[in-house]
């Protein structure tokens, strides 16, 4: 995967924290953790989830999220989903 | 265990946040006491000396959202905490209402569990090092830091103590609540697990989880079965009219549209009943259901197993009160499923909901260990 695939997906995760947070001021980073968001619950979790189901035409399930620690472990699941074969 | 109250209500809460050095914060379940036991104050002992007090007087708008009963608190404590305090569960919360009730406040499980990886960092040992591990370092005479030695000494020897680490948080992940209420998801909550299920905070009976499970879960989250409403405190909860499945939100009339929230909650509705029912095909999970304080029915738990049967092998594990001959934490095998044992609040012994939650954890061990085998590194 390219630097500029990963930039791309921090970009629509930027969009997709505005809307689910209503919120334009966090700054996102591979370490970003849901204990450093206020509000970023389960609920958000999946409202994020599924707008990058929506957005990639792809699935995420539970199991695979149950691996995801940071944002940059959320960001490289995407990855590995969209990537070419 | 809180002894020597005049009012025998139990307060119940939990210390979900610590600022190192002084700052402690947490919540206590303020909604649905009587007026008579507001307002509530909180304790924080260490070794049982208080070196912290203050009231009950946040806003917690995800526990409560009346502004007459806040119920967030958050003190600066008189003396320093450090990640050995969190990690050796030294600290000691208590909630006291104005009429004498009084609750234990357990210490959320990620913040001992990050304590504790904090604590084997500094001594640049494995994350996910647990108790039996650094006893038989300790036996081995693995030279450690000198001041360390005795924090961990005190580790190894709190006996039956679960080890509040990213390991015990792994076995907690590997159970998938199949409803009834809360019980199994606020155990997992206590060692640091959060994994998403359909039915984890949800109220279901067992017949009536027997018939959506059977039903391939359809419909669930169809706006068209689907109703939302404010309970008497203000959160909103879902209800499936035909299963009957009531779920929390966690989300509060007085802070959220409607209307949108409808939407975005039948969707999350929909995802985690697809999700549940890759779950059951997959046997990936251990799935629970529990008769507590009263045992379900042979025959209701015969026909669960049938359908269960329908989707795959998933392992299920029925959970009930402890009693003579069966302590809590023991497991025995039924026909098709796993019978295992926890303490009761309605126990003659009154445990406290840290003694609750620790025989939840020693079952769901043994049951991982017989489906599984071997436990995750660094679990006894």
């Amino acid at each position: 995967m390219s630097a500029a695939e990963e930039q791309a997906v921090y970009a629509r995760l930027a969009e997709i924290f505005r809307d689910v947070f209503g919120r334009a001021d966090i700054t996102l980073h591979p370490g970003l953790t849901a204990g450093d968001v206020v509000g970023w619950d389960s609920f958000r979790h999946v409202e994020i989830v599924l707008a990058l189901e929506d957005h990639y035409a792809i699935r995420i399930s539970t199991r695979e999220l149950e691996r995801v620690f940071t944002l940059g472990d959320l960001v490289a699941l995407v990855l590995g989903k969209t990537a070419s074969p | 265990m809180i002894a020597g109250s005049a009012s025998t209500l139990r307060l119940r809460g939990m210390a979900d946040g610590v600022r190192l050095p002084r700052i402690v914060s947490g919540w206590v379940d303020t909604a649905r006491l009587p007026v008579s036991s507001i307002p509530v104050r909180i304790e924080i002992l260490r070794n049982g000396v208080v070196i912290g007090s203050g009231p009950v007087d946040r806003d917690r708008p995800d526990i409560s959202a009346d502004p007459a009963r806040p119920a967030g608190f958050q003190l600066t404590c008189s003396d320093e905490l450090d990640d050995s305090d969190l990690a050796l569960a030294r600290i000691a919360v208590i909630a006291r209402g104005v009429d004498g009730a009084t609750g234990e406040l357990p210490l959320y499980g990620r913040v001992r569990a990050e304590a504790l990886d904090r604590l084997l960092a500094r001594l640049g040992r494995p994350i996910g090092e647990t108790e039996a591990h650094l006893r038989s370092a300790l036996a081995a005479g693995d030279p450690l830091d000198a001041t360390m030695a005795g924090e961990l000494e005190a580790i190894a020897a709190s006996a039956g103590a679960i080890a509040p680490d990213r390991s015990m948080r792994e076995v907690m992940m590997a159970f998938e609540s199949l409803g009834q209420d809360c019980a199994l998801g606020s155990a997992q909550r206590h060692f640091g697990a959060e994994p998403l299920g359909l039915l984890r905070f949800s109220g279901i009976g067992l017949d009536a989880v027997r018939t959506a499970l059977a039903d391939r879960l359809r419909g669930v989250g169809d706006p068209a079965f689907t109703r939302m409403e404010p309970d008497d405190r203000g959160e909103f909860f879902t209800r499936d009219i035909r299963y009957h499945m009531q779920a929390h939100t966690f989300l509060f009339a007085a802070n959220e549209e409607r209307a949108p929230l409808f939407a975005r909650q039948c969707r999350k509705l929909q995802y985690l009943a697809r999700n549940l029912l890759d779950v059951l095909h997959e046997g990936s999970k251990i799935m629970v259901i529990h008769g507590l304080p009263d045992d379900l029915p042979d025959a209701g738990l015969r026909a669960l197993l049938a359908v269960l049967r329908g989707y795959g092998d998933c392992p299920l594990l029925y959970v009930r009160a402890a009693r003579p001959g069966l302590e809590a934490g023991e497991v025995v095998r039924g026909e098709g499923l796993f019978i295992g044992h926890v303490l009761v609040e309605d126990d003659a012994r009154r445990p406290s909901s840290h003694e609750i939650f620790e025989s939840w954890g020693r079952m769901c061990r043994r049951v991982h260990t017989l489906v599984h085998g071997a436990l995750p590194v660094g679990v006894p």
